[in-house]
């Protein structure tokens, strides 16, 4: 679609403004988490050398946000499909907002929320609702650090899908790029802007080039499955692995937090609580983790998956290949947080790994 | 705005029945509209206190009320068994596929229940019973731990088992068992799986229910006895939330029991992981 260049004093006076109208979600340089005041993401936020997180911008916080970085810590599912809501009686009034500093990992993700949630026979109260009211700006990943390795599975660093607009970042400007109807509206109410020349479509690939060369490099010692593998399809060298022993072993150092289901962009399992009374039925929805023991575990108190190697094995086959049989994609767009995240130091990427080679 | 579709339906309790020690029947008028189809499940809300999916076991032709049969196991079926007459509580669905009463259709069909899991059979052979030209003929196998935890023994003792019910539909015949038996008992001891030799008809058709051991057993005898994967149909349990495929508690591998089930043939998931867990 069409891209054109903004200055970054046009674009920071177009936020400032929409600031004083409608909520704006951006990614900050933080120390505590912000947005989200649940324990799993200052779990994950302790072992993680990115410390972006969610905040909603003012007008005296605009020249702070960053466009140039990487994924924050939450994952953005957090604003379709939050921690904890009462989704009986559903939420009467969702209001627009803006989404700033989402990257390819967290859009990608959307095909498999938007395919539980949405484009389903059953349809979330609440989930298509935020949808619909949120316009999504995307940047280029620009710093990605040593736990993404989303070009492994062929993603790409950069958005190519589901992004409203999206935001290539120059020390010039941003180049921006019309992905909806939403990002042709913001690009009309933003009165100076240049469509874009040749030389700045050529500045813009070779940003690209270079942040993938990071993740290729960062991850050159990895050959999980074939090269470029698709993302609709099960990697072949992990089919039927369920018994292969090395499940046993990468748990050793798993303590179970599910740290890895919270931050994850793909994890969608949740519990449902009830608060009824007999004249009103009043229900909650929170994130439930596969990793726990109590997940699968039925009411005669057994379990399809007693042993940790085996819900563990679980989490990652869900990944590639559950998903990839329920939704036709694979369910792991590469963002790293999983490993970034886990107190046990646990790095997937191995242990895919030495699976894969059995 | 869409209707939510969290959102029970109210039903008023209008009788319940023990059954056994640890199983109720809970007969419910549904304050609107509602029907299912026999294998469908509903998920069950108590006020107050939490949700869980049943099968219905009554009639999905009787349009005045619908059963449901529950074992006591937990925090909601506790519960449950403390409803009286009167209390109102809520349901939604009907979820998952029904039995394929088409693939029944000029074949011989075999019942397998075992304990509560003879609740979806009831439903399933009132619906049998209802259309009962379309079939061949019926062997229904019943099975209990014991005689006391034999359940809808008046309907089965009293009415199926009568010589004039019976003189009335020649197709159906039964087998009665349980695991181990008392003084008062005159049908056979062990398990079901005892009461699986000599069947009068050519494999065609096996539904199976019960708990997963005996779920087990009993596909290992069936396919012993001649009955090929495609023809055994089993109700499957797993943790579920939603049941609308959106929770994925309820996954056996990549299949959803809430909407690829609850009831598989034995082909569809043997190669899934840890199915009788
Ligand atoms: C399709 C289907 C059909 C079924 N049909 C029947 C039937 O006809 N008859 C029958 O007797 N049974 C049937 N069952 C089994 C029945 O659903 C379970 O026995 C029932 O769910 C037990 O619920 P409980 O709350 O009493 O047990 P509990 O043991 O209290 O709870 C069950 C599980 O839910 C978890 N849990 C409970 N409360 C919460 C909470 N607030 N938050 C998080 N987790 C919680 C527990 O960890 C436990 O593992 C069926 C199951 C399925 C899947
Ligand atoms: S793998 Fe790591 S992050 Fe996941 S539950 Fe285990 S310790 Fe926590
Ligand atoms: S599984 Fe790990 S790397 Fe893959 S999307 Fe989820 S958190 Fe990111």
């Amino acid at each position: 679609m069409d891209t054109y260049f903004i200055e970054k004093n046009i674009w920071a006076d177009y936020i400032r403004k929409k600031s004083l109208e409608i909520n704006i979600y951006a990614a900050f340089e933080k120390s505590e988490p912000v947005f989200s005041n649940e324990s799993q993401f200052i779990r994950a936020d302790k072992t993680q050398k990115s410390s972006l997180m969610w905040e909603i911008a003012n007008p005296d916080n605009i020249d702070k946000i960053i466009y140039d970085r990487m994924h924050p810590v939450a994952p953005l599912k957090i604003f379709f499909f939050p921690f904890k809501e009462i989704i009986l009686p559903e939420i009467d009034s969702i209001t627009p907002f803006f989404i700033i500093g989402a990257t390819n990992c967290d859009l990608l993700a959307l095909d498999i929320t938007d395919k539980v949630f949405k484009d389903n026979n059953y349809k979330d109260p609440s989930y298509s609702r935020r949808r619909q009211q949120a316009t999504i700006i995307s940047i280029d990943c620009q710093k990605p650090d040593e736990y993404c390795f989303c070009e492994l599975w062929g993603n790409r660093t950069y958005p190519e899908k589901n992004f409203d607009l999206n935001l290539t970042y120059t020390s010039e400007g941003f180049i921006a790029e019309i992905g909806s109807e939403k990002g042709v509206s913001i690009i009309k109410e933003i009165d100076k802007k240049e469509k874009t020349s040749e030389e700045t479509a050529s500045l813009r690939e070779s940003i690209r080039k270079q942040t993938q060369n990071i993740v290729k490099n960062n991850n050159s010692q990895y050959k999980i499955c074939e090269i470029g593998h698709i993302r609709n399809d099960v990697p072949s060298c992990l089919e039927n692995k369920i018994d292969s022993p090395e499940w046993k072993s990468a748990v050793t150092d798993c303590v179970q937090c599910g740290a890895c289901n919270a931050a994850c962009p793909t994890c969608v399992c949740f519990l449902l609580e009830d608060f009824s009374s007999q004249k009103s039925f009043t229900k909650a929805k929170i994130w439930d983790y596969c990793l726990y023991q109590s997940y699968a575990k039925m009411a005669s108190g057994v379990s399809p998956r007693p042993l940790l190697w085996e819900r563990y094995a679980n989490r990652l086959l869900c990944k590639y290949q559950y998903m990839v049989k329920n939704f036709g994609i694979v369910g792991c767009t590469g963002c790293g947080r999983c490993i970034a995240g886990c107190p046990g130091k646990i790095d997937k990427r191995k242990i895919l790994q030495e699976v894969a080679k059995q | 705005m869409e209707q939510n579709i969290y959102k029970p339906i109210q039903c008023e309790v209008i009788d319940v029945f023990e059954e056994s020690p640890t199983i109720k029947t809970i007969r419910l008028k549904p304050l609107e509209p509602f029907s299912f189809l026999a294998g469908q499940f509903i998920s069950f809300t108590v006020p107050g206190i939490g949700e869980a999916p049943f099968t219905p076991s009554s009639s999905p032709f009787e349009k005045n009320y619908m059963e449901v049969t529950v074992m006591k196991t937990g925090k909601v079926t506790a519960a449950i068994h403390q409803i009286k007459k009167a209390d109102i509580v809520g349901i939604r669905g009907p979820y998952g596929k029904p039995y394929p009463m088409e693939k029944f259709a000029d074949k011989n069909i075999l019942l397998v229940g075992g304990g509560v899991g003879l609740a979806p059979l009831r439903a399933l052979f009132y619906a049998l019973i209802e259309t009962l030209d379309n079939y061949k003929s019926i062997v229904f196998c019943l099975g209990a731990r014991s005689p006391v935890d034999f359940i809808f023994k008046k309907e089965v003792f009293e009415t199926w088992l009568s010589e004039s019910w019976l003189s009335s539909y020649k197709k159906i015949s039964f087998r009665i068992t349980a695991d181990k038996k008392d003084e008062t008992w005159k049908y056979n001891e062990g398990v079901v799986t005892k009461i699986l030799d000599n069947l009068p008809f050519v494999p065609e058709n096996a539904v199976v229910c019960g708990p997963p051991v005996m779920m087990k057993f009993t596909t290992l005898k069936l396919l012993d006895v001649g009955y090929k994967p495609e023809e055994i149909y089993l109700s499957m349990e797993r943790k579920m939330y939603c049941a609308i495929g959106q929770c994925r508690h309820c996954l056996l591998g990549d299949k959803f029991v809430c909407k690829d089930g609850p009831v598989f043939t034995y082909e569809e998931i043997k190669n899934q992981p840890k199915i009788w867990a």
